[in-house]
């Protein structure tokens, strides 16, 4: 059936744009080495048996953290014993480490009741259980600051928010075919409004703004809201892992019912009092971060590459279980599957299990600027400083290193345990055909979906940044948006065993092609430099 | 509209069934006094600010713990201050109090880090933070016992099998009833044949294996117990532990952690890996006042026979939330249905009392003991074994059913106790000639989504105190919403989840209800009399 798909599709392809349908009509696919696939990675799969121990085992791993520098150590030994090469950590620098042990936060008045909380990640901990009254405060830019000043010492600020931040009705867990279709559909880019980039610069320099502030006035902690109903905390970063800013005061992200109650109580005028320890601590032993990679050499001597990757670190709250436990243990198995068959690649296929991904993309980017290419940035020191090297892209001047040429593909898995439901293809159309193709065998397991869509937001974007062929697979939305995805419900108990296994079997044989195939895989155009744009003044 | 419908009804009824229609025909609605009714409450709720209170303000209100005492005393003194008569507290005897003040769980091995987790009530607080290993130990009756006898000094024991957490039947129920829902809710399932069902006997083989287990554990010295919670998504839900009872044994500390929590410590227990937890639990029993109380208060009737409609709600609630929908809202819906009718001015013929129960998590403990003190009782098991481990809410038909004067002069009960959602109709426990009665009643409230009469029974909650000993208690239909799915004893039973306009919906048709009870000429048809 699979076949017969696919000639009709050719048939499809030659009425209509026959250039187009003579490449998706060459492309070839090894059946044969499909049918091994399927059979290595649906019946004698290890996919679970990898993501419970990357989480259940090693646990939370953010970037700097002991913990995560375990898990580099536990995913190096994996693959190398599974017969890969070249298994090592590769280094970048990071900043400063962090790590949590302790966080319990009790209302005093006006009763006594445990609260459920945690701490940003970078943030201080507190010194053993402190208490304190609660205030609210809006402090959402430097203007407000001078209202509060002299008045925050020793008090528990909860800060106000905006907006009602409870998101809208999640998204259906599973795409069907209409929603399919949607995706398939390109929206003309539209015109961009405002200037994403100063408004990164903006948000940094408030950031540091506050936490010298809040320092300053000695408040004894902030808590903010979670953005997620019925008490999942979702918590990332505050305070700082760079050494030179300010960590700011004890800061916490509570359970939104319980953060509303306290501000509904402040408002009707009632005292309300907190206890709050955290148990938090800074490393600085060792301010690099590590990537783990490994490889299964190729045959032919030309130093050609195909990689995949998934992001290793995770938030602190939980065990990264969807995000991104789920595409590590993905890209592991699909290497191990190639691996278990004896594949002889012509080209090598390296795998790379980034960290610093939930802060900047920071070990793919440092990987790719080491292997492939890089922008060099803002001149303007002050621009350089508070910009993120993840938005580097368009800033000063593209230099390409000779590696560039090596790549074929990246393919990277980052949207939780759904299953692969196809791929971006991010704007090459020359590529699409040949995911088509590729996709066929996969038809009956739901993969079947190209879009010259671009996804952002994670380490396929590194590639793409230098002009290089990146790749995000179409994942099911399962829970990922609405409640794992940075929350502390991002455990093993949400992952889902057969996507999972599904999502493995089509990254295997994806990365197999993208070995063999005679030719690299179509390129991207190179970025061009940014204009910058100063943003339109407001209307 | 409202006029209309009802005619419609009566012709229809007229076609099958003469007599009954008969009835419908005549049963009279007061509809200026609807329309009020609905002015007052729909435009002028106070609804929401009493629910805040009891939640936000007041807290989580167990029974025998002083908060839920003082939300006792701010009930009576709210009642009394929108002009209630006698609004008083009436005590009976419970048992030991419980409070927690604090409860922090931690991993230490494999590695750091904090766990969700509560303790369950009327068990006993940790000497400050205490750690220890994890074992899982199946302790799920007494022969299971001697197999780890000598082994879990010390320990921390997880309890509980591994939660399935159903991806897919998470919410089991639609959020709101639908025409069809509604229309099944209609139907009137034969009864099944409960003479065998034994469920009198296991609910005392449980009480006493309780017993036994808490035994078994404070003298093995296990330092903690551990449950899992039985909701997903970090939903904690946690009812009892220990017992108020003093004689009996408060067993050791006793958590619920969330289930995805709990399955990960079962999974590297299992795997071989050492677990290290530190437990830290404050809590207290309070000996010093062994009664609990109800709130009452009341509107005065007219007339001069004694005769009462009384409407109720429970303000206990468990220790993990704030009750809000379990039952804060019951108690802002019954409370704002008698401030409504106070606001107008009504001179009721019979007196419409409104009682606040506590007790009803343990076992309806508030309602039935008004019940006995008022109206009627069984005199419950004559074995002291039996009558020892036989809870009071399962005295119906044990022993001899003794009727007080009172009993006569009850018109009927309204009970309000199935979380934040809409009226949406009645539950008439059998009762044939009740029907028509409430369909009438109901018929002005169509448009606000209150229509659907069954004869189908309602449980688990204080109308069967009343039901138990022959009285006409009745529960009101509501939509779920999230409550069996979530908030319904968890620590999400929040305000937050609270929503107003079904809270102000439900506050006007009491209101009706209760003002129709109170001015019928006739009380309420009665149920047949309770049967062994």
């Amino acid at each position: 059936m699979n076949r017969t798909c696919r000639a009709l599709a050719a048939v499809v392809f030659l009425l209509s744009t026959p250039v187009h349908s003579q490449k998706s009509a060459e492309e070839p696919v090894d059946l044969g080495m499909v049918t091994r696939i399927r059979e290595e990675g649906l019946r004698h799969s290890q996919v679970m048996e990898t993501a419970r121990h990357l989480t259940d085992v090693l646990g939370p791993r953010l970037t700097g953290s002991p913990q995560l520098k375990a898990a580099n150590e536990w995913t190096r030994q994996r693959l190398a014993d599974w017969g890969l090469r070249e298994a090592s950590l590769d280094p970048y620098p990071f900043g400063r480490g962090w790590s949590f042990s302790r966080s319990a936060v009790h209302m005093l008045k006006p009763h006594q009741l445990p609260l459920s909380a945690l701490p940003k990640a970078y943030t201080p901990g507190t010194a053993g259980p402190v208490r304190g009254t609660v205030l609210v405060a809006k402090l959402a830019k430097e203007e407000d600051f001078a209202a509060w000043r002299g008045k925050l010492a020793g008090k528990i600020v909860v800060l106000e928010e905006p907006a009602d931040a409870r998101p809208a009705e999640p998204e259906p867990r599973e795409f069907n075919e209409e929603t399919l279709r949607e995706l398939g559909r390109f929206p003309v880019p539209a015109e961009e409004d405002g200037d994403f980039r100063k408004e990164s610069i903006e948000r940094a320099k408030l950031r540091e703004a506050l936490n010298r502030f809040l320092a300053e006035e000695k408040a004894l902690a902030t808590i903010d809201g979670s953005t997620r109903p019925w008490g999942i905390l979702r918590v990332s970063r505050g305070g700082t892992y760079d050494p030179g800013l300010s960590a700011g005061v004890p800061s916490l992200v509570m359970a939104a019912e319980h953060y509303k109650r306290l501000r509904r109580l402040v408002e009707a005028g009632q005292e309300v009092e907190l206890e709050i320890e955290v148990e938090a601590r800074y490393h600085d032993e060792d301010r690099m971060a590590y990537n783990t990679v490994a490889e299964i050499p190729g045959t032919d001597r030309d130093g050609e590459i195909v990689m995949v990757g998934a992001h290793l670190d995770s938030w602190h709250g939980a065990t990264g279980a969807t995000d991104n436990a789920a595409g590590c243990a993905v890209v592991m198995e699909a290497v191990r599957i190639l691996q278990a068959l004896g594949v002889k690649p012509k080209r090598t296929i390296r795998i790379a299990l980034w960290t610093g991904e939930e802060q900047a993309l920071y070990g793919s980017n440092s990987y790719v600027t080491e292997h492939f290419g890089s922008w060099s940035g803002p001149e303007d020191p002050e621009r350089r400083k508070w910009l993120s090297v993840s938005n580097w892209k368009g800033e000063g001047k593209l230099s390409l290193l000779p590696g560039h040429g090596k790549l074929s593909a990246y393919f990277n898995l980052d949207n939780g345990s759904g299953k692969i439901r196809g791929i971006y293809a991010e704007e090459s159309a020359a590529v699409r055909p040949i995911f088509e193709a590729w996709l066929a065998p996969f038809h009956d397991l739901g993969a079947d979906t190209v879009t010259l869509r671009r996804t952002g937001g994670t380490d396929h974007e590194s590639f793409q940044d230098v002009g290089l062929p990146g790749f995000q697979f179409i994942q099911d939305e399962l829970d990922y948006s609405a409640r794992t995805h940075h929350s502390e419900m991002d455990v093993y108990d949400h992952l889902e065993r057969e996507p999972l296994m599904q999502a493995s079997v089509v990254v295997a044989s994806f990365l197999y092609n993208a070995a063999m195939r005679p030719e690299k895989l179509p390129r991207p155009p190179l970025p061009r430099p940014d204009p910058r744009p100063e943003p339109r003044p407001n209307p | 509209m409202n006029r209309t419908l009802p005619v419609l009804a009566a012709v229809l009824f007229l076609m099958n069934v003469p007599v009954w229609a008969e009835k419908t025909a005549e049963e009279p609605v007061d509809l200026d006094m609807v329309t009020r009714i609905r002015e007052e409450g729909l435009h002028h709720s106070q609804v929401m600010e009493t629910v805040r209170h009891l939640s936000d303000v007041l807290g989580p209100r167990l029974t025998g713990s002083p908060q839920l005492k003082a939300a006792n005393e701010w009930t009576r003194q709210r009642l009394a201050g929108w002009g209630l008569r006698n609004a008083h507290l009436e005590p009976y005897p419970f048992g030991r109090g419980w409070s927690f003040s604090r409860s922090a769980v931690h991993m230490l091995k494999p590695h750091q880090l904090p766990l969700s987790a509560l303790p369950k009530a009327h068990t006993l607080g940790t000497a400050g933070p205490v750690r220890g290993a994890v074992l899982i130990a199946k302790l799920a009756k007494e022969e299971d016992f001697a197999a780890w006898r000598g082994k879990l000094a010390g320990k921390i024991i997880l309890m509980d099998e591994p939660v399935d957490l159903d991806h897919q039947g998470e919410e089991p129920e639609p959020r709101e009833h639908t025409g069809e829902t509604l229309r099944e809710l209609g139907r009137f399932p034969v009864p099944v044949d409960r003479e065998s069902d034994g469920s009198k006997d296991a609910s005392i083989e449980r009480a006493k294996l309780r017993e036994a287990l808490n035994r078994f554990l404070t003298e093995e010295k296990v330092l903690a117990t551990i449950d899992a919670s039985n909701r997903p998504w970090g939903v904690l839900r946690v009812g009892r532990g220990g017992p108020w009872n003093p004689a009996m044994s408060p067993g050791v500390p006793s958590v619920v952690v969330a289930a995805e929590q709990y399955n990960r410590l079962r999974r590297l227990v299992e795997a071989g890996q050492e677990v290290e937890l530190e437990i830290e639990v404050e809590a207290r029993f309070h000996d010093e006042d062994h009664m609990a109380y109800n709130t009452v208060a009341e509107i005065p009737g007219t007339d001069r026979d004694g005769e009462i409609v009384m409407a109720g709600a429970h303000l206990d609630s468990w220790h993990g939330g704030t009750g809000a929908t379990d039952d804060a809202a019951g108690c802002a819906v019954v409370m704002e249905a008698v401030r409504i009718l106070q606001a107008l001015g009504v001179k009721p013929r019979r007196t419409i009392r409104v009682a606040l129960w506590t007790g009803e998590e343990q076992g309806l403990f508030g309602s039935i003991a008004y019940v006995a003190e008022h109206f009627g009782s069984w005199s419950g098991p004559e074995d002291p074994e039996r009558r020892k481990w036989l809870s009071i809410l399962n005295w119906k038909g044990e022993g001899e059913l003794a009727l007080r004067p009172g009993h006569g002069k009850l018109s009927a009960y309204f009970n309000m106790d199935a979380g934040s959602g809409r009226i949406r109709g009645i539950y008439t426990e059998e009762s044939a000639a009740v029907r028509p009665i409430f369909e009438a009643w109901l018929a002005p409230f169509h448009d606000l989504g209150a229509d659907t009469v069954t004869l189908r029974r309602d449980y688990g909650t204080d109308h069967l105190a009343f039901q138990d000993v022959g009285l006409p208690g009745f529960h009101f239909i509501q939509d779920p919403l999230d409550y069996f799915a979530r908030t319904h004893h968890s620590n999400m039973d929040v305000y937050d989840h609270l929503q107003r306009e079904d809270l102000v919906q439900a506050s006007v048709v009491v209101a009706s209800f209760l003002y129709h009870a109170a001015m019928r000429p006739e009380k309420l048809p009665r149920p047949n009399p309770s049967r062994r």
